[in-house]
């Protein structure tokens, strides 16, 4: 079978103002028909420049070379005109935003017809014909009516799918979609994923799925091509790869990944040191100076794609990989696990331990106003409506929920230190609403925050020095013994204490997110909040921030109250855990016992649509996909919230469905797990046993 | 993560002087900005003029034969020659030693004013969006209400009462006075944007007080638009000087601007054209620098333009 898609020693680079980038250094790849490739590698690998590359949309400062040949044709060379025969007919693509990837201005009917009429010669009733059915297939419901809707008009995940109905328009052969979950939601990314599925199985065509995630490469990728500093490092069958891999960098990728399935608290593995510049490359293997395994020979020359002896699939640029495979060497045995530090306060029992936060029932409306001059108000937004839980001393509670379930706004709350518009919070046992203006200066010291994005979290004008000293300085440390801090901070959390005279730009994300922790640290608080710390690094960074956190908290005995989105970054860090959804707490308790047997039915759905990194696993799963999209804010819900969408409420008798839809359920339960539902699943819950029973073999 | 890792940041090729001192990073940035704007040929051609315009200001004065304020009574209306370059006025006014002396007073009353806008403009504009709440709706209000303001009739009420000899002052104040009104307004727009950042929101859960923020936080980061705010102000402050010194409203004898020197010379342009075209000449080189020399600036300090340079 011939290859519908064959790279063959592509290079790209860019002009800087530090040099040239060589952004893709020496790809080659087939693409057979009705096959998967998965491209997968940190930020910068050059991974989302060899897509577009092929679809010839990079930038004019672009200098490509080497050779892309769609179907035996030479695509590199092409003229504007030339390569606009080939794009979105026989190549198409699903990009990473679809909030920006279709016009604002014309309807979906509008551009769904554009990409039909460019290449096809139809008339409007089959072109009509034709969008209706594209809009079927990928699970747009009334298809017929939602063709003269506008893209604002849909949700992320809406978008997603009209994208990929634009892809398939016109059958293509190759569908490249670059990062095509990563916006999207956990449940939502299920859907998405699923109908680029049928997509595939529709129009037979092969598909190039780039994506950091591996468990999304594990769940729909055949072959995996592993990309590090612009060249391909490791290419295999997929399960070859997740099961053997035989390039220390890709062991320490699957090490570095906490996994949703696993209980058990096993250390992180982050690979050392970070990708090297690409203006600048040193001799030899790109990998060579965080390569645990390095030796002499890595540093004299880089070493080519070349097959693995014994694994006639697998084909890795590494001069060790024939030893390595041979020896069946795993990330455990490359990388060297650093124990974790003890923690002082593991043996006190959690209900000994001090309360450092109690939020109850806490509320928070914006009021939804229209026109410009004499506002009036037409609704109320219920960003957070009724969240309970509490924070003790040196644990670590987790705030999960998808975007727009309050998290944020929750956390803001609290931050603000100020009365909340309803219920009560209360920090160190003070409550918010008796506080005078000298006890919440106070009480500024003992909670902190850190934000979700290194970028913007650190003044760019500021040396790390004055970063650090800004808080010591509000709370009148004098300069000696602010100096002294300084050194002690940078030291905590792993950065050389010479260096507080750089600014933030001279660090990686990962070490800054390290400045933004020594920051909440500077004055000894009780509490810090996380905001989505990790979600911004890649994996292999990410996992030595979790380390770090593990670890400080450990030494240090802070609590931490953690919110992100990543199901497995939060099994793995917290030991508490309450489950958001649109403004409610509707799970809460014991992490362990939150993911093994979850009570309420959206806990469920959103654990089992959490991708997992190993394809075994991933493809015996059970999948609960909820139907639809979160529904607004502004709409008044009478009963339980998730009502809409409940896979289980569906199975119920009519009563009972009346139940769901007009009693708001409260948080009932056993202390070590609360569950906001009238109908709660227990452990023999039908369908959800064997979902957790093959997720553990 | 150990200390080897800092050496392969983006910044890998900086790293190496920073190793030695605090402020070279500073420089780094100074550095770089210069370097872009000296890709510009445009930039370095007003950069030049600029320099070669100030030095005549100052110079001009020293090496002319005639002071501005004596006039040759021999020679009224002379075209240029050996002993008055640029010729004379109908006074008798040598007009080389009129126009480096009014390019001086222009220059300074530019820069001063364009300067002050500036700062004012910046500390209201910022605080005005940082405290949000009712303190923005008053301020805007204030501000929408100002910018009604005549302000043209103003400066010339202001710089009518004032004497000859310090009326250049009176009129750079009339000028800041009633500038910074609508630099105010874009500055607060960009400050909404800038407030939302997470690190100004870190500076107030820290407990940072509100105008060591402002200070600290807000306005460093609006520096790239304050200097090119700057730049530009001058031309727009320039011409407003010669707009009014132009209908007498402005700098008076014994003083003089180029604006003066413009409306001296209009009334002769038939007989003596020279004293009307040095002047011109002078203005137009000026605000053409300046703009110039702006545009370079703004390519310069964008990261998104296209001074990169090509692969």
């Amino acid at each position: 079978m011939n290859p519908v898609l064959s790279v063959r020693d592509l290079h790209v680079s860019f002009a800087s103002e530090a040099g040239t980038v060589r952004a893709v250094r020496g790809v080659n790849f087939d693409l057979m028909p009705g096959r998967t490739l998965g491209i997968v590698g940190e930020s910068g690998s050059g991974k989302s420049v060899t897509s577009l590359s092929v679809m010839g949309l990079l930038d004019e400062n672009a200098r490509v070379e080497g050779s892309i040949r769609l179907k035996g044709t030479e695509l590199l060379g092409l003229s504007e005109l030339e390569l606009s025969k080939y794009r979105g007919n026989e190549m198409a693509m699903v990009f990473q935003d679809p909030l920006s990837a279709l016009t604002p201005v014309f309807s979906i009917g509008d551009q769904l017809a554009e990409a039909l009429d460019l290449h096809q010669d139809l008339n409007r009733k089959q072109v009509k014909e034709r969008s209706i059915e594209l809009l079927d297939l990928v699970g747009i419901p009334n298809p017929a009516e939602r063709l003269r809707a506008y893209p604002h008009q849909f949700s992320g995940g809406m978008r997603q799918r009209v994208m990929i109905a634009i892809a398939i328009a016109n059958d293509p052969d190759v569908i490249i979609a670059d990062e095509p979950t990563t916006a999207l939601d956990v449940t939502i990314q299920a859907q998405v994923l699923d109908v680029l599925k049928k997509a595939q199985r529709e129009t037979g065509a092969a598909v190039v799925m780039i994506t950091h995630d591996l468990g999304v490469v594990a769940g729909v990728a055949d072959d995996v091509l592993v990309m590090y500093a612009g060249r391909p490092v490791e290419q295999a069958p997929v399960d070859e790869l997740f099961a053997r891999p035989a390039m220390p960098y890709t062991m320490g990728l699957l090490g570095a990944v906490p996994r949703p399935d696993r209980g058990e608290n096993r250390r992180l593995v982050p690979i050392q040191g970070n990708p090297p510049s690409l203006v600048d490359l040193p001799v030899g293997c790109p990998f060579a100076d965080r390569c645990p395994l390095v030796e002499d020979r890595c540093r004299t020359a880089e070493p080519d794609l070349l097959p693995v002896a014994g694994r006639p699939e697998t084909l890795a640029a590494c001069v060790r990989a024939d030893e390595l495979a041979e020896q069946g060497v795993t990330f455990e045995d490359a990388y060297e696990v650093a124990e974790a530090a003890e923690s002082t306060l593991e043996s006190v029992p959690r209900s000994e331990r001090e309360v450092v936060l109690e939020v109850e029932g806490l509320k928070r409306h914006f009021p939804l106003t229209k026109g410009g001059f004499l506002r009036r108000r037409v609704g109320t937004v219920k960003a957070v409506d009724g969240v309970t839980f509490d924070v003790r001393a040196g644990e670590t509670v987790a705030l999960v929920g998808e975007s727009g379930s309050g998290k944020t706004t929750t956390l803001l709350e609290i931050m603000k230190l100020e009365a909340p518009q309803g219920g009560r919070v209360a920090v160190l046992g003070k409550n918010l609403e008796e506080l005078s203006t000298r006890e919440r200066a106070g009480l500024r010291r003992d909670l902190q925050i850190v934000f979700q994005d290194p970028m913007s979290s650190l003044d760019p004008r500021m040396p790390v020095y004055d970063v650090l000293a800004e808080p010591l300085k509000v709370h009148g440390w004098s300069r000696p013994k602010v100096n002294a801090r300084i050194d002690e901070l940078m030291k905590l959390v792993g950065l050389n204490p010479d260096h507080v005279d750089r600014f933030p730009s001279q660090f990686s994300g990962g070490q800054r997110q390290r400045i933004a922790i020594a920051r909440a640290l500077a004055v000894n608080p009780r509490l810090i909040v996380l905001d989505e710390p990790v979600s911004a690094l890649d994996v292999s960074i990410q996992a030595g921030v979790i380390n770090l956190l593990e670890d400080l908290q450990a030494q240090l005995g802070v609590a931490f109250l953690f919110v992100a989105h990543d199901l497995s970054v939060i099994r793995h860090i917290s030991s508490r855990v309450a489950v958001m959804y649109l403004g409610q707490v509707v799970e809460s308790g014991d992490t362990e016992a939150v993911f093994t047997a979850p009570r309420h039915p959206y806990t469920q759905a959103l654990l089992s649509a959490v991708p997992l990194p190993d394809p075994q696993l991933e493809r015996g799963r059970k999948r609960v996909v909820l139907e639809g999209d979160l529904p607004s804010p502004v709409e008044e819900i009478p009963g339980c919230r998730f009502a809409s969408r409940c896979p289980v409420r569906a199975t119920l008798p009519a009563d009972d469905q009346r139940r769901c839809d007009t009693v708001l359920p409260v948080l009932t339960g056993g202390d070590d797990q609360l569950a906001a539902c009238h109908f709660p699943l227990t452990r023999t819950s039908a369908g959800l046993t064997d979902v957790r029973e093959t997720t553990r073999a | 993560m150990a200390d080897s890792e800092l050496t392969v940041t983006a910044a890998a090729v900086l790293t190496a002087e920073d190793e030695q001192s605090t402020g070279l990073r500073r420089t780094g940035r100074f550095t770089l900005i210069a370097r872009r704007f000296a890709r510009r040929p445009s930039a370095v051609v007003g950069l030049v003029l600029l320099v070669l315009l100030v030095v005549f200001a100052f110079v001009g004065p020293r090496i002319a034969q005639w002071g501005y304020d004596e006039p040759d009574f021999l020679a009224l209306a002379q075209a240029p020659s050996a002993e008055h370059w640029f010729g004379t006025t109908t006074g008798g006014s040598d007009v080389f030693a009129l126009v480096a002396r009014g390019l001086g007073r222009s220059l300074a009353i530019g820069i001063l004013s364009s300067v002050a806008i500036t700062v004012i403009a910046a500390i209201i504009g910022t605080t005005i969006a940082f405290f949000e709440g009712w303190v923005e709706r008053v301020g805007m209000w204030v501000l929408d209400m100002l910018l009604v303001i005549p302000s043209f009739l103003l400066i010339a009420m202001i710089v009518r009462s004032s004497s000859g000899a310090n009326g250049w002052i009176w009129l750079t104040f009339g000028i800041t006075v009633f500038g910074w009104i609508g630099y105010a307004r874009v500055l607060r727009t960009l400050t909404l944007s800038l407030r939302e950042l997470d690190y100004v929101h870190a500076a107030r859960y820290m407990g940072v007080r509100s105008f060591t923020i402002i200070r600290r936080h807000l306005i460093p980061n609006l520096g790239s638009v304050l200097i090119i705010q700057t730049v530009l102000g001058v031309v727009a402050a320039v011409n407003s000087e010669t707009a009014l010194s132009f209908l007498g409203l402005g700098i008076k004898a014994p003083d003089t601007s180029l604006g003066t020197i413009l409306q001296a010379g209009q009334s002769v342009i038939l007989t003596a054209p020279w004293v009307l075209i040095a002047p011109s000449v002078a203005l137009v080189l000026l605000t053409f620098s300046v703009q110039l020399i702006g545009d370079g600036l703004r390519d310069a300090i964008d990261p998104n333009s296209r001074s990169g340079g090509r692969a």
